[in-house]
Protein backbone atom coordinates (compact mmCIF):
# COMPACT_ATOMS: atom_id res chain seq x y z
CA UNK A 1 0.00 0.00 0.00
CA UNK A 2 1.36 3.04 -1.07
CA UNK A 3 -0.92 5.76 0.08
CA UNK A 4 0.94 9.12 0.44
CA UNK A 5 -0.98 10.76 3.23
CA UNK A 6 -0.77 14.56 2.14
CA UNK A 7 -3.20 15.50 5.34
CA UNK A 8 -0.87 14.00 7.90
CA UNK A 9 -0.52 18.17 8.65
CA UNK A 10 -4.00 18.37 9.52
CA UNK A 11 -6.11 16.28 11.86
CA UNK A 12 -9.16 16.35 9.96
CA UNK A 13 -11.27 18.75 7.84
CA UNK A 14 -11.17 20.85 11.64
CA UNK A 15 -8.25 21.40 11.70
CA UNK A 16 -7.76 22.90 8.11
CA UNK A 17 -10.90 25.12 8.65
CA UNK A 18 -9.61 25.94 12.16
CA UNK A 19 -6.03 27.10 10.63
CA UNK A 20 -7.51 29.04 7.21
CA UNK A 21 -9.96 31.26 9.85
CA UNK A 22 -6.88 31.52 12.03
CA UNK A 23 -4.43 32.82 9.21
CA UNK A 24 -6.80 35.49 8.98
CA UNK A 25 -6.94 36.49 12.63
CA UNK A 26 -10.32 37.98 12.99
CA UNK A 27 -13.86 37.38 14.24
CA UNK A 28 -14.70 34.37 12.76
CA UNK A 29 -18.26 36.02 12.02
CA UNK A 30 -16.55 38.47 9.85
CA UNK A 31 -15.09 36.00 7.59
CA UNK A 32 -16.25 35.44 4.41
CA UNK A 33 -17.89 31.85 3.51
CA UNK A 34 -17.34 32.68 0.22
CA UNK A 35 -13.15 33.03 0.66
CA UNK A 36 -12.85 30.50 3.28
CA UNK A 37 -15.04 27.91 1.22
CA UNK A 38 -12.58 28.28 -1.84
CA UNK A 39 -9.84 28.51 0.87
CA UNK A 40 -10.31 24.93 1.43
CA UNK A 41 -11.55 23.45 -1.91
CA UNK A 42 -8.44 25.21 -2.94
CA UNK A 43 -6.17 23.54 -0.07
CA UNK A 44 -7.81 20.08 -0.65
CA UNK A 45 -7.31 19.83 -4.69
CA UNK A 46 -4.06 20.52 -4.28
CA UNK A 47 -3.81 17.01 -2.58
CA UNK A 48 -2.99 14.96 -5.00
CA UNK A 49 -2.81 11.54 -3.10
CA UNK A 50 -4.81 10.92 -0.17
CA UNK A 51 -6.01 8.33 2.16
CA UNK A 52 -9.72 7.20 0.93
CA UNK A 53 -10.57 7.29 4.88
CA UNK A 54 -9.49 10.98 5.65
CA UNK A 55 -10.07 12.02 2.13
CA UNK A 56 -13.76 10.90 2.53
CA UNK A 57 -13.85 13.60 5.67
CA UNK A 58 -12.57 16.54 4.16
CA UNK A 59 -14.64 16.19 1.25
CA UNK A 60 -17.61 15.74 3.12
CA UNK A 61 -16.63 19.35 4.64
CA UNK A 62 -16.28 20.42 1.11
CA UNK A 63 -20.16 20.16 0.29
CA UNK A 64 -20.99 21.28 3.56
CA UNK A 65 -19.51 24.37 3.11
CA UNK A 66 -20.95 24.63 -0.86
CA UNK A 67 -24.03 24.08 1.10
CA UNK A 68 -23.78 26.76 3.90
CA UNK A 69 -22.75 29.03 1.05
CA UNK A 70 -25.43 28.63 -1.07
CA UNK A 71 -27.89 28.61 1.66
CA UNK A 72 -26.18 31.69 2.92
CA UNK A 73 -26.77 33.46 -0.28
CA UNK A 74 -30.26 32.57 -0.14
CA UNK A 75 -29.77 34.23 3.52
CA UNK A 76 -28.69 37.24 2.74
CA UNK A 77 -31.45 37.97 -0.62
CA UNK A 78 -34.61 37.09 1.58
CA UNK A 79 -33.43 39.04 4.74
CA UNK A 80 -34.39 37.62 8.15
CA UNK A 81 -35.20 34.57 6.66
CA UNK A 82 -34.31 32.18 10.06
CA UNK A 83 -31.23 31.53 11.41
CA UNK A 84 -27.73 32.46 9.85
CA UNK A 85 -26.95 29.17 7.98
CA UNK A 86 -22.81 30.06 8.77
CA UNK A 87 -23.98 29.78 12.28
CA UNK A 88 -23.46 26.26 12.59
CA UNK A 89 -20.29 25.74 10.85
CA UNK A 90 -18.87 28.88 12.81
CA UNK A 91 -19.77 27.03 16.51
CA UNK A 92 -18.41 24.10 15.06
CA UNK A 93 -15.11 25.64 14.73
CA UNK A 94 -15.13 27.97 17.99
CA UNK A 95 -15.82 24.40 19.80
CA UNK A 96 -12.88 22.46 17.98
CA UNK A 97 -10.85 25.44 18.95
CA UNK A 98 -11.59 25.42 22.92
CA UNK A 99 -10.80 21.53 22.62
CA UNK A 100 -7.42 21.86 20.44
CA UNK A 101 -6.02 24.53 23.33
CA UNK A 102 -7.41 21.99 25.81
CA UNK A 103 -5.61 19.42 24.15
CA UNK A 104 -2.18 21.47 24.25
CA UNK A 105 -2.54 22.49 28.00
CA UNK A 106 -3.14 18.65 28.71
CA UNK A 107 0.24 17.49 26.50
CA UNK A 108 1.59 20.13 28.87
CA UNK A 109 0.52 18.42 31.83
CA UNK A 110 0.96 15.25 30.35
CA UNK A 111 4.32 15.94 29.93
CA UNK A 112 5.16 17.83 33.20
CA UNK A 113 3.63 14.86 35.32
CA UNK A 114 6.36 12.49 37.08
CA UNK A 115 4.62 9.45 37.58
CA UNK A 116 4.91 9.00 41.33
CA UNK A 117 5.41 4.97 42.72
CA UNK A 118 2.54 2.89 44.24
CA UNK A 119 3.25 0.04 45.42
CA UNK A 120 0.75 -2.82 43.50
CA UNK A 121 -1.96 -4.56 44.97
CA UNK A 122 -0.46 -7.05 47.85
CA UNK A 123 -0.72 -10.72 47.78
CA UNK A 124 -1.31 -12.27 51.45
CA UNK A 125 -0.53 -15.67 51.97
CA UNK A 126 -2.23 -16.82 55.41
CA UNK A 127 0.07 -20.53 55.71
CA UNK A 128 -2.93 -22.85 56.46
CA UNK A 129 -1.89 -25.39 58.58
CA UNK A 130 -3.43 -28.97 59.17
CA UNK A 131 -4.41 -30.31 62.65
CA UNK A 132 -3.36 -33.72 62.12
CA UNK A 133 -4.97 -34.28 65.73
CA UNK A 134 -8.39 -34.25 64.34
CA UNK A 135 -8.43 -36.21 61.22
CA UNK A 136 -9.04 -40.02 62.01
CA UNK A 137 -7.94 -43.12 59.50
CA UNK A 138 -11.51 -43.36 58.63
CA UNK A 139 -11.65 -40.04 57.27
CA UNK A 140 -8.52 -40.26 55.12
CA UNK A 141 -10.31 -43.66 53.77
CA UNK A 142 -13.52 -41.85 53.11
CA UNK A 143 -11.60 -39.67 50.90
CA UNK A 144 -9.27 -41.82 49.17
CA UNK A 145 -10.56 -42.41 45.48
CA UNK A 146 -12.00 -45.97 45.57
CA UNK A 147 -13.08 -48.38 42.67
CA UNK A 148 -16.56 -49.34 42.64
CA UNK A 149 -17.35 -53.25 43.53
CA UNK A 150 -17.10 -54.51 39.69
CA UNK A 151 -19.35 -57.13 39.19
CA UNK A 152 -17.37 -60.04 38.11
CA UNK A 153 -16.48 -60.10 34.56
CA UNK A 154 -17.85 -63.14 32.58
CA UNK A 155 -16.20 -63.56 29.48
CA UNK A 156 -17.00 -62.14 26.53
CA UNK A 157 -18.02 -62.99 23.12
CA UNK A 158 -18.62 -62.02 19.96
CA UNK A 159 -21.58 -61.95 18.78
CA UNK A 160 -22.90 -63.02 15.02
CA UNK A 161 -25.36 -60.02 15.22
CA UNK A 162 -23.81 -56.47 14.23
CA UNK A 163 -24.86 -53.85 16.66
CA UNK A 164 -24.62 -50.15 15.02
CA UNK A 165 -24.36 -47.07 17.31
CA UNK A 166 -27.50 -45.54 15.60
CA UNK A 167 -28.99 -48.43 17.24
CA UNK A 168 -27.58 -47.74 20.24
CA UNK A 169 -28.11 -44.36 20.18
CA UNK A 170 -31.99 -44.71 19.65
CA UNK A 171 -31.93 -47.46 22.80
CA UNK A 172 -30.54 -44.88 24.83
CA UNK A 173 -32.91 -42.03 23.93
CA UNK A 174 -35.83 -44.89 24.52
CA UNK A 175 -34.19 -45.65 27.79
CA UNK A 176 -34.13 -41.62 28.86
CA UNK A 177 -38.12 -41.35 28.17
CA UNK A 178 -38.70 -43.01 31.49
CA UNK A 179 -35.55 -41.95 33.36
CA UNK A 180 -33.85 -39.13 33.99
CA UNK A 181 -30.23 -41.03 34.02
CA UNK A 182 -28.63 -44.49 34.24
CA UNK A 183 -25.01 -45.32 35.30
CA UNK A 184 -22.93 -45.92 32.81
CA UNK A 185 -21.69 -49.28 33.89
CA UNK A 186 -25.21 -50.43 34.46
CA UNK A 187 -25.66 -49.58 30.41
CA UNK A 188 -22.61 -51.59 29.28
CA UNK A 189 -23.24 -54.65 30.79
CA UNK A 190 -24.00 -56.66 27.93
CA UNK A 191 -21.44 -59.32 28.02
CA UNK A 192 -20.75 -58.64 23.91
CA UNK A 193 -17.36 -57.30 23.34
CA UNK A 194 -19.10 -54.88 20.63
CA UNK A 195 -22.29 -54.18 22.04
CA UNK A 196 -20.29 -53.00 25.10
CA UNK A 197 -18.30 -50.29 22.03
CA UNK A 198 -21.31 -49.63 20.74
CA UNK A 199 -22.66 -48.78 24.00
CA UNK A 200 -20.04 -46.16 25.06
CA UNK A 201 -19.87 -44.69 21.16
CA UNK A 202 -23.60 -44.24 21.79
CA UNK A 203 -23.29 -41.96 24.93
CA UNK A 204 -20.09 -40.26 24.02
CA UNK A 205 -22.12 -39.22 20.35
CA UNK A 206 -25.25 -37.97 22.43
CA UNK A 207 -23.05 -36.20 25.01
CA UNK A 208 -21.36 -34.43 22.16
CA UNK A 209 -24.67 -33.66 21.06
CA UNK A 210 -25.43 -32.29 23.90
CA UNK A 211 -28.19 -34.34 24.64
CA UNK A 212 -26.77 -36.22 27.61
CA UNK A 213 -24.53 -35.21 30.49
CA UNK A 214 -22.36 -37.38 32.31
CA UNK A 215 -20.81 -37.15 35.84
CA UNK A 216 -18.88 -38.53 37.80
CA UNK A 217 -18.51 -37.65 41.58
CA UNK A 218 -14.82 -38.80 42.38
CA UNK A 219 -12.12 -39.68 40.48
CA UNK A 220 -13.04 -44.16 40.03
CA UNK A 221 -16.52 -43.65 41.33
CA UNK A 222 -19.47 -44.97 38.96
CA UNK A 223 -20.51 -42.93 36.22
CA UNK A 224 -23.47 -41.25 35.95
CA UNK A 225 -25.41 -40.85 32.68
CA UNK A 226 -28.15 -38.44 32.11
CA UNK A 227 -30.00 -36.04 29.32
CA UNK A 228 -28.39 -32.83 29.01
CA UNK A 229 -28.84 -30.11 31.65
CA UNK A 230 -27.00 -26.76 31.19
CA UNK A 231 -24.54 -26.33 33.75
CA UNK A 232 -23.72 -22.90 35.15
CA UNK A 233 -20.65 -21.96 34.91
CA UNK B 1 -7.63 12.32 73.48
CA UNK B 2 -4.53 12.84 71.57
CA UNK B 3 -2.56 9.72 71.91
CA UNK B 4 -5.88 8.11 70.10
CA UNK B 5 -5.16 10.78 67.26
CA UNK B 6 -2.04 9.66 67.07
CA UNK B 7 -3.01 6.21 67.34
CA UNK B 8 -6.00 6.58 64.68
CA UNK B 9 -2.80 8.20 62.26
CA UNK B 10 -0.87 5.21 62.91
CA UNK B 11 -3.33 2.83 61.93
CA UNK B 12 -4.68 4.41 58.77
CA UNK B 13 -0.64 4.67 57.81
CA UNK B 14 -0.52 1.02 58.04
CA UNK B 15 -3.78 0.27 56.22
CA UNK B 16 -3.13 2.15 53.23
CA UNK B 17 -0.10 0.71 53.01
CA UNK B 18 -0.54 -2.55 53.16
CA UNK B 19 -3.64 -2.18 50.88
CA UNK B 20 -1.80 0.05 48.22
CA UNK B 21 -4.79 0.47 45.78
CA UNK B 22 -6.58 3.94 46.96
CA UNK B 23 -9.39 3.63 49.71
CA UNK B 24 -12.08 6.20 49.97
CA UNK B 25 -12.88 8.23 53.99
CA UNK B 26 -16.02 5.39 53.76
CA UNK B 27 -14.06 2.59 53.14
CA UNK B 28 -11.93 3.30 56.32
CA UNK B 29 -14.19 4.75 58.61
CA UNK B 30 -15.95 0.95 58.21
CA UNK B 31 -12.39 -0.54 59.15
CA UNK B 32 -12.76 1.37 62.37
CA UNK B 33 -16.54 -0.02 62.69
CA UNK B 34 -15.60 -3.49 62.34
CA UNK B 35 -13.54 -3.46 65.03
CA UNK B 36 -16.16 -1.40 67.10
CA UNK B 37 -14.88 2.04 67.40
CA UNK B 38 -17.21 4.87 66.69
CA UNK B 39 -15.20 6.99 64.58
CA UNK B 40 -16.51 10.10 62.38
CA UNK B 41 -16.11 10.94 58.64
CA UNK B 42 -14.19 13.96 60.14
CA UNK B 43 -11.87 12.27 62.37
CA UNK B 44 -10.38 10.24 59.52
CA UNK B 45 -10.27 13.30 57.75
CA UNK B 46 -8.10 15.25 60.36
CA UNK B 47 -5.91 11.78 61.10
CA UNK B 48 -5.31 12.07 57.02
CA UNK B 49 -4.36 15.41 57.45
CA UNK B 50 -1.87 15.06 59.95
CA UNK B 51 -0.50 11.98 58.26
CA UNK B 52 -0.19 14.26 55.13
CA UNK B 53 1.93 16.36 57.27
CA UNK B 54 4.18 14.25 58.42
CA UNK B 55 4.62 13.09 54.80
CA UNK B 56 5.56 17.14 54.09
CA UNK B 57 8.63 16.91 56.55
CA UNK B 58 11.91 16.37 54.42
CA UNK B 59 12.70 12.99 56.50
CA UNK B 60 9.68 11.26 54.77
CA UNK B 61 10.01 10.13 51.47
CA UNK B 62 6.37 8.79 50.91
CA UNK B 63 3.43 11.21 50.06
CA UNK B 64 -0.38 10.69 50.22
CA UNK B 65 -1.96 10.93 46.97
CA UNK B 66 -5.69 12.32 46.96
CA UNK B 67 -7.53 11.13 43.65
CA UNK B 68 -11.39 11.22 43.30
CA UNK B 69 -11.75 11.35 47.06
CA UNK B 70 -9.68 8.12 47.46
CA UNK B 71 -6.35 8.60 49.34
CA UNK B 72 -2.95 6.18 48.58
CA UNK B 73 0.47 5.84 49.39
CA UNK B 74 2.86 6.46 46.67
CA UNK B 75 6.78 7.53 46.69
CA UNK B 76 7.51 11.58 46.95
CA UNK B 77 8.29 13.14 43.19
CA UNK B 78 11.12 14.60 44.27
CA UNK B 79 12.75 11.16 44.67
CA UNK B 80 11.31 9.73 41.52
CA UNK B 81 14.65 9.27 39.98
CA UNK B 82 16.23 7.38 42.65
CA UNK B 83 13.41 4.77 42.48
CA UNK B 84 13.30 4.74 38.85
CA UNK B 85 16.85 3.21 38.99
CA UNK B 86 15.68 0.09 40.70
CA UNK B 87 12.31 -0.18 39.54
CA UNK B 88 11.42 0.00 35.94
CA UNK B 89 10.21 3.80 35.24
CA UNK B 90 6.48 3.89 34.33
CA UNK B 91 7.18 4.47 30.87
CA UNK B 92 4.07 6.82 29.84
CA UNK B 93 3.17 6.49 26.35
CA UNK B 94 4.04 9.48 24.12
CA UNK B 95 -0.06 10.71 22.97
CA UNK B 96 -0.46 11.82 19.16
CA UNK B 97 -2.33 15.10 17.99
CA UNK B 98 -5.46 13.16 17.49
CA UNK B 99 -5.47 10.96 21.01
CA UNK B 100 -4.42 14.11 23.12
CA UNK B 101 -7.94 15.91 21.42
CA UNK B 102 -9.93 12.70 21.64
CA UNK B 103 -8.70 12.86 25.21
CA UNK B 104 -9.66 16.46 26.02
CA UNK B 105 -13.04 16.54 24.96
CA UNK B 106 -13.88 13.31 26.74
CA UNK B 107 -12.14 14.66 29.78
CA UNK B 108 -14.25 17.87 29.41
CA UNK B 109 -17.66 16.44 28.50
CA UNK B 110 -17.32 13.38 30.16
CA UNK B 111 -19.27 11.23 30.38
CA UNK B 112 -18.70 11.03 26.21
CA UNK B 113 -20.06 9.09 23.60
CA UNK B 114 -17.83 8.62 20.26
CA UNK B 115 -20.22 10.54 18.04
CA UNK B 116 -19.56 14.00 20.17
CA UNK B 117 -16.00 13.27 19.80
CA UNK B 118 -16.31 12.68 16.09
CA UNK B 119 -18.47 15.69 15.42
CA UNK B 120 -16.04 18.27 17.28
CA UNK B 121 -13.33 16.88 15.83
CA UNK B 122 -15.01 16.16 12.14
CA UNK B 123 -12.66 13.05 11.64
CA UNK B 124 -13.01 9.34 12.76
CA UNK B 125 -11.83 8.81 16.12
CA UNK B 126 -12.01 5.03 16.61
CA UNK B 127 -8.73 4.77 17.00
CA UNK B 128 -8.03 7.48 19.35
CA UNK B 129 -10.48 5.92 21.21
CA UNK B 130 -9.11 2.14 21.47
CA UNK B 131 -5.77 3.75 21.56
CA UNK B 132 -6.69 5.46 25.07
CA UNK B 133 -9.29 2.78 26.15
CA UNK B 134 -5.96 0.22 25.74
CA UNK B 135 -3.72 2.92 27.90
CA UNK B 136 -6.24 2.58 30.28
CA UNK B 137 -7.03 6.53 30.64
CA UNK B 138 -10.03 6.39 29.38
CA UNK B 139 -12.89 3.72 30.03
CA UNK B 140 -16.49 2.59 29.51
CA UNK B 141 -19.40 4.23 31.32
CA UNK B 142 -22.01 2.29 30.47
CA UNK B 143 -24.48 2.76 27.34
CA UNK B 144 -26.79 5.85 26.43
CA UNK B 145 -30.07 5.19 26.79
CA UNK B 146 -31.19 6.32 22.98
CA UNK B 147 -31.09 4.80 19.80
CA UNK B 148 -28.30 2.43 18.92
CA UNK B 149 -27.13 2.65 22.56
CA UNK B 150 -23.53 3.99 22.32
CA UNK B 151 -21.20 3.59 24.82
CA UNK B 152 -20.40 6.11 26.69
CA UNK B 153 -17.03 7.27 28.00
CA UNK B 154 -15.02 8.61 31.03
CA UNK B 155 -11.81 9.24 32.12
CA UNK B 156 -10.37 6.86 34.72
CA UNK B 157 -8.32 7.64 37.71
CA UNK B 158 -5.34 6.76 35.54
CA UNK B 159 -5.82 9.36 33.85
CA UNK B 160 -6.06 12.06 37.12
CA UNK B 161 -2.46 10.41 38.25
CA UNK B 162 -0.83 10.69 35.21
CA UNK B 163 -1.98 14.38 34.68
CA UNK B 164 -1.11 15.33 38.22
CA UNK B 165 -4.97 16.37 38.62
CA UNK B 166 -6.64 15.48 42.12
CA UNK B 167 -10.05 15.01 40.74
CA UNK B 168 -11.83 15.94 36.89
CA UNK B 169 -12.76 19.01 38.95
CA UNK B 170 -8.97 20.05 38.74
CA UNK B 171 -9.09 20.39 34.93
CA UNK B 172 -7.73 23.60 33.89
CA UNK B 173 -10.86 26.12 32.33
CA UNK B 174 -11.09 26.39 28.71
CA UNK B 175 -12.37 29.56 27.19
CA UNK B 176 -13.26 30.17 23.66
CA UNK B 177 -9.85 32.65 23.56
Amino acid sequence: MSYEINTELYEGPMELLLELVDKKKLDIYEISINKITSQYIEYISDLKKMDMEIASEFIFMATRLLEIKSRYMLFIAFEDEGEDPRKELYENIKEYSIYKNAAEIMKQKYKDTVPDFIKPFPEIYIEEKVDFEKIKLEDLLKNHPQKAEIKQEESADFSRKIISVEEKISEIKNLLINKSGFYLDDFTSSKFKDDKIASVLGVLELAKDRHLSIFQEKHLERIYVERWKEIDK
Amino acid sequence: MINDNIRVVSVLESILFAYSDPLSLKDLLAVFEKKGEKLRVLDIKQALDLLEQKYQEPLSGLKLIKVEDKYQISTRSENYEYVSILLNPVKKKSLTQASLETLSIIAYKQPATKIEVENIRGVKSDKAISTLLEAGLIEEAGRLDKIGRPIIYKTTDKFLLHFGLGSVRDLPAITEE
